[in-house]
Formats: structure tokens, C-alpha cells, sequence
């Protein structure tokens, strides 16, 4: 039921952003802005419901702690990233878009160069010598 | 679910919008230009507040 809610009001307010991005281009994106950080303050309830099943079935599991946080936080990362490029790529500003990108696709690759490592070793001492 | 602060805010730009065309029409562009920036800023200002709502959030949820 939830998703007619949201699907009706993001058509009302491309239609206003249509509306007003003829005269004033500026308030356009800002209010395009207003509504997707509003949709994701919906959103971040139900999804912090899902990452505490997911580190309750972490700890049942017996993983390690430390990777359902890398996972979190890479996850975080991404989709943060993923916001920002998407606003500067609806003003306009693509190269923006994918200067921030990189960015993130960086602070990822350094958040899991530990766990690759971690594997390399292990791949290693699984070949008989 | 603050859904009248993005009503507020498409008011507030196609307020803005007509304001201009008015002021434009009676040879006021100095005017137009400082009522639309006004808007801007009105609108900025209540942006910039869902905006660190947002980072909290995901700071918060994501073990930032």
C-alpha cells in the first residue's frame, strides 16, 4: 500500500519540477533534492529493520564482526555516492558526477584491500608447497 | 513524512518565478533579481536541514 503513496507523490512532484524548471531552473533541482532526501528519511526505517536482521543472522552465523560493518559501510558509501552523482547528473554538472564517483569507488577499494589480502594469504597457504 | 516542506518549497519557486516576470514587465530587473535570489536562499536554508538529517541517518545506520 505504502508504494502507491510514494509513487503518486513523486509524480506530483516531477510535474512541479517540470513546472517550475522553465522559469527558475535552480529551485527545480533543489526541490528535486528536498523530495529524494525526504523519500529516503521514509525509506531508512524499513531499512534499518533489514541490517538488524541481517547482523542478528551475522552473529548466528559466527562471522567475523568486522565484515557485516565493512559491508555496512560500503554499502553506505555507495549509495551515498550514488545520491550526490545522480543530483549533480539531473543539474546538469556530469563531470561532477563522475569526480564524485570516483571518489567513492576509492574510499571503497581502500576500505577492502584488507579483506583481499586476507584472502590472497589464505589462497596462498591452500597450495601445497 | 514532512511532505508540505516540498509543497512549501514549489510554492515558494513558482512564487518566485511570477514575482520576476511581474517585475521584469515594469522595468524592475535589479528587483526581480534580488527576489529571486531571496527565494533561493529561503529554499536553501530548509534544504540544507534535510540534507544533515540525512547524513545523521546514514551515519547512524551504516556504522559510519
Amino acid at each position: 500500500m505504502d508504494i502507491l503513496v510514494w509513487v503518486g507523490l513523486a509524480l506530483a512532484v516531477t510535474m512541479l519540477a517540470v513546472v517550475i524548471r522553465e522559469h527558475r531552473p535552480e529551485m527545480a533541482i533543489l526541490l528535486t533534492l528536498a523530495f529524494g532526501l525526504m523519500l529516503f528519511a521514509v525509506f531508512a526505517q524499513k531499512l534499518s529493520a533489514i541490517i538488524d536482521v541481517m547482523t542478528g543472522l551475522s552473529e548466528v552465523a559466527a562471522l567475523p564482526s568486522g565484515t557485516l560493518m565493512l559491508l555496512l559501510r560500503v554499502i553506505g558509501i555507495a549509495y551515498i555516492t550514488e545520491f550526490a552523482a545522480q543530483m549533480c547528473r539531473d543539474a546538469g554538472e556530469g563531470g561532477i558526477a563522475q569526480k564524485v564517483e570516483l571518489g567513492g569507488r576509492l574510499l571503497i577499494l581502500t576500505l577492502s584491500v584488507p579483506v583481499l589480502v586476507a584472502l590472497m594469504q589464505l589462497m596462498l597457504e591452500l597450495i601445497p608447497k | 513524512m514532512d511532505i508540505d516542506l516540498i509543497f512549501k518549497i514549489a510554492g515558494i519557486g513558482i512564487l518566485v518565478s511570477v514575482l520576476g516576470q511581474v517585475l521584469k514587465r515594469t522595468e524592475r530587473e535589479d528587483i526581480a533579481m534580488l527576489t529571486s535570489l531571496a527565494g533561493l536562499v529561503i529554499v536553501l536554508l530548509m534544504v540544507v536541514n534535510l540534507i544533515a538529517q540525512l547524513f545523521n541517518t546514514v551515519k547512524s545506520m551504516f556504522v559510519f
